[in-house]
């Protein structure tokens, strides 16, 4: 194991002249067909540092998992990726289409929700594992398995040797995952990208599996993306979370901040909408109506139509992201008198 | 309504539709349209040109080409209508019984089925042929025998799939019977390939019989028959080509018409598409 | 409180025949040992997670399945002998009502949503004069929180939210006693959620009903239910009062479910909760039913007699019920 570390330090020694992991800017992805054009992702703007984990938290349509889709430019069909810059290690990965190649799957990995949909059915995990490590450590079949199976030992599954003839539809939906994640880890991926990874996994297994990604990322000093629409997850696994909502992120604060004192009335109205196992509630707060279609936004701020607080302002001009200090951004005209600048 | 207006914003299947109903209107307006009885043979006239009194010219026992299209509609509606009423309707139920009620009447109708699938379709025509005899109407009964199978298994496949749908077993919640729910729900949203498979068959079977009638097991060789005429055409294909371009072309216009209806139906038919 | 609902010692084995040449028939226990009780007007929620059998109990409970063994009492009289006879079936079916995780899928693609209402009046003879039927069916929409608008409109026309209200407006309109929800809320985004969940529980309150609330939610289960059994492995490990089961958890699974439970509270102490979750054995293991306590894998308290025999449910002395060794 220390050899792999090691080898990570030297990779990252050689082009320490970038400050952020991962920098996204006014990234926009719109989705061009016959009925109109879907502004699934329309001005995303973040940074990630090392060994920082960000919940990118929204309901569906929210554009949070085309947004990092974009990030890896694997946007299905007819989306297209029009406009924005992605900075991975100070390297632009939109202008050059080489870049994205070099480091997707590889020095950046992503896993899903449903890990079935990424591993080959009919080959063994053994072989989907040593493949890589093979290729890039130039070992034999035999070597090469020795180390997946310290891979496997990392993601904590019980006697990896098994693990390594079985194939996929022998294993748990928690122990699926916890192969991805090893596979992400054999290519001393810098930057994970988690689409609710724990979505479709019991609570119990959701816990395990959290707490794995956080240690991982305090052992390996992993940047993390982690998409959820679970906001109690957020709040166990995340240090930073940006709020989205219709293709925009509407809030943007240490994950503590947004919990404790959330400004955007979207991300209020959000947390006082779900049922809380340590407190009593008699009714749960609602926000009227649904999310409304990306074909057919509401002029002026998206949430306009379901805000309480919303004035003719509110419907009629888009507001920024403002900052309104210690790092809290939050795209809401009733913040931009406060707002110290523009972000 | 909607699945109308659907249909005729489909540029491909409104020209299926044409041709079909340029079909229909020659099988039922074949003594009007006609000057000439196909059955007349004229050996003064044999083999002439397309133009003039015979605008497709004549074959070599000097019957009028034209006529021949124009009657042969007639034919191939009777086999067309004939195979989906029987060969459909037979179909239909036989894969409805083995899909919906699964266990041992699935295994025995299937299995029979299996075994009609095996011989193509023109070898069952054969032998139904040579059993009951030559004529355009163990043609029909042989045609409608072989599409049988095909019916069966399609509808059965998607009684199957329908069937564990939710929405059915929301119906059992409400107290429907199985009879409704068959009809009500299984069947309609089983529509889709159903259609499709009708307009298969209906150009296959077209095909068939002309193939019969090539053969010269099919239809009376006095009636008009597009496969009849085909095959004695062939005769003289390279000194009159004529012959056999205008029966040809009325299969194949006919049979394209149906496939584009069909696809265009079953475009139609789901709700979900715009 | 008027008991409206009895389940005992409900079973559900499932058959799979494997292997091609060899024919070998596995068994799949889904469902253990299940008992239970629901009172008039009340919710009981059913919370376990996947493959704990709560599913396949509610659908046993609506004839969708059969009972391996056991027997389910609809207000004394026993389902499976009603079955029997068509208009005592019709009068089950019409008190038990039920309603689906996935809307869209329970919904006929080719019916209008108007459609599913009178299929379901039609079968019981409900409302047969046109006018009464009209004005009944506008008041089901109101009071499921649909608009008259919608009454002509395919159920691919509607988002997931309003989808779920037509499955709401379908269960309530034949006036049921007991609606099963099975997972109603778990396929929606959370703003719909809370109010899907809101209007559960007003029309709990208009029209009288009881509900058998089945879902993996820890904090849906609590916010709605008076009354929680927590089902694992298919057998029912804890019975109690909401306020009971969140403030003293007896069995070692509810610990651990509500531990589990991600919390909304940023105070909550991250680092310990989720170095107990890293602690954690892994998965269920089928294999243990029927052989010792089910749980004994995973179970942090497991002792020899856990390993060797197989718990029974035990009414402690405050009236609660719990399958646990440990009492």
């Amino acid at each position: 194991m220390t050899k792999l570390t090691d080898m990570k330090r030297e990779k990252d020694s050689g082009q320490a002249q970038w400050e952020y992991l991962l920098e996204v800017e006014d990234l926009k992805t719109y989705f061009i067909t016959k009925a109109g054009t879907g502004k699934a992702v329309d001005g995303v703007s973040f940074r990630l540092k090392k060994g920082e984990i960000l919940g990118l938290i929204g309901e569906s349509g929210s554009g949070k998992s085309v947004a990092v889709k974009s990030i890896m430019q694997i946007v299905p069909k007819p989306g297209r990726i029009v406009g924005g810059k992605v900075r991975f290690k100070g390297e632009d990965l939109l202008g050059d289409a080489k870049a994205i190649q070099r480091v997707r799957g590889k020095d950046m990995t992503m896993i899903f929700q449903e890990p079935m949909t990424s591993l080959n059915p009919v080959l063994t995990i053994g072989r989907q594992m040593t493949e890589g490590i093979m290729l890039h450590l130039h070992l034999k079949q035999k070597q090469a398995e020795d180390v997946a199976c310290k891979y496997l030992e990392m993601v904590k599954i019980p006697n990896p040797q098994e693990i390594l003839k079985r194939y996929p539809h022998h294993l748990s939906g928690g122990m699926r995952q916890r192969v991805m994640i090893a596979m992400a880890l054999e290519t001393n991926s810098s930057l994970l990208i988690a689409d609710e990874p724990t979505t479709a996994l019991d609570v119990t297994i959701q816990q395990q599996i959290l707490a794995l990604i956080r240690e991982l990322r305090d052992r390996l000093n992993m940047g993390v993306i982690f998409i959820t629409h679970d906001m109690g997850v957020i709040n166990e696994i995340s240090d930073h979370t940006a709020v989205m909502y219709c293709g925009k992120i509407q809030e943007y604060a240490s994950t503590r901040e947004v919990m404790k004192n959330p400004l955007h009335p979207y991300t209020q109205a959000l947390i006082q909408a779900i049922p809380r196992i340590d407190t009593e509630q008699e009714e749960l707060h609602t926000i009227p109506g649904s999310v409304p279609s990306l074909l057919n936004l509401p002029a002026g701020c998206s949430f306009s139509n379901r805000c309480q607080y919303a004035c003719e302002q509110c419907k009629n001009e888009t507001p920024e992201l403002y900052d309104t200090g210690d790092g809290h951004f939050v795209r809401c005209w009733r913040y931009a008198d406060t707002s110290t600048k523009e972000g | 309504m909607k699945t109308l207006r659907k249909l005729f914003s489909n540029k491909l299947a409104v020209l299926g539709g044409i041709f079909i109903l340029l079909f229909l209107l020659c099988a039922i307006f074949a003594p009007w349209i006609t000057t000439y009885d196909y059955s007349v043979q004229d050996l003064m006239n044999t083999k002439v040109p397309p133009g003039g009194d015979h605008i497709f010219g004549t074959d070599a026992l000097g019957r009028d080409v034209f006529s021949g299209v124009v009657y042969g509609a007639r034919t191939s509606l009777l086999i067309g209508f004939c195979v989906l009423v029987l060969g459909g309707g037979i179909g239909i139920l036989i894969g409805i019984l083995a899909g919906y009620f699964g266990g041992w009447v699935e295994t025995v109708l299937m299995r029979i089925m299996d075994s009609l699938m095996a011989f193509p379709a023109i070898l069952l025509a054969l032998i139904f042929v040579s059993i009951l005899g030559s004529g355009l109407k163990s043609a029909i009964i042989a045609v409608s025998l072989a599409q049988v199978p095909r019916f069966a298994l399609i509808v059965r496949s998607s009684v199957i799939q329908i069937k564990s749908n939710e929405y059915v077993a929301a119906a059992e919640v409400l107290g429907q019977s199985q009879f409704k729910i068959l009809f009500l729900h299984i069947l309609p949203n089983g529509i889709a390939p159903i259609i499709i498979q009708a307009s298969l068959s209906f150009g296959q079977s077209l095909l068939i019989v002309s193939g019969l009638g090539f053969l010269g097991v099919g239809a009376d060789p006095l009636s008009a028959e597009w496969g009849a005429m085909l095959s004695d055409a062939r005769t003289y294909l390279m000194t009159v080509p004529h012959l056999a371009v205008y029966p040809g072309l009325a299969i194949a216009i006919t049979v394209l018409g149906f496939n584009l209806l069909g696809d265009g139906l079953r475009d139609a038919l789901d709700i979900k598409n715009y | 409180m008027k008991e409206i609902l009895r389940v005992e010692h409900l079973k559900k084995y499932f058959e799979k025949e494997v292997g091609f040449l060899r024919k070998k028939k596995k068994v799949y226990k889904a469902v253990n040992d299940v008992s239970f009780h629901i009172g008039e007007g009340e919710t009981l929620g059913l919370v376990g997670e996947s493959g704990c059998g709560k599913s396949t109990t509610g659908r046993m409970i609506v004839s969708l399945l059969r009972p391996t063994d056991g027997a389910i009492y609809y207000q004394g009289q026993d389902i499976s002998l009603s079955m029997r006879n068509k208009d005592s079936r019709l009068e089950i079916k019409r008190n038990i009502q039920m309603i689906f995780q996935d809307a869209y899928a329970s919904l006929d693609p080719r019916r209008t949503a108007e459609e599913a209402i009178f299929e379901a009046l039609d079968i019981h003879k409900m409302c047969l004069d046109p006018q009464e039927r009209e004005a009944y069916v506008n008041k089901i929409f109101s009071d499921s929180g649909l608009s008259m608008e919608q009454r002509k409109r395919y159920p691919h026309e509607f988002s997931g939210g309003q989808r779920q209200r037509i499955g709401i407006a379908r269960a309530i309109c034949l006036q049921p006693k007991l609606i099963i929800c099975d997972e109603p809320v778990s396929a929606l985004d959370v703003s719909v959620q809370a109010q899907i969940i809101n209007n559960l529980e007003r029309i709990q309150n208009l029209y009288g009903l009881s509900y058998l609330f089945i879902s993996h939610d820890l904090s849906v289960v609590k916010h709605i239910s008076d009354r929680i059994v927590v089902m694992y492995l298919g057998y029912i490990v804890e019975e109690a009062g909401k306020k009971e089961l969140f403030e003293q958890p007896l069995h070692p699974y509810t610990q651990m479910l509500i531990r589990a439970t991600p919390s909304l509270d940023p105070d909550v102490d991250k680092t310990q909760k989720l170095t107990i979750a890293s602690n954690e054995k892994n998965s269920i293991d089928t294999s243990l039913i029927d052989v010792c306590c089910p749980f004994a894998n995973r179970c942090p308290k497991a002792g020899e007699k856990c390993w060797s025999e197989v718990p029974k449910m035990k009414e402690l002395e405050d009236g609660r019920k719990v399958r646990c060794h440990l009492y």
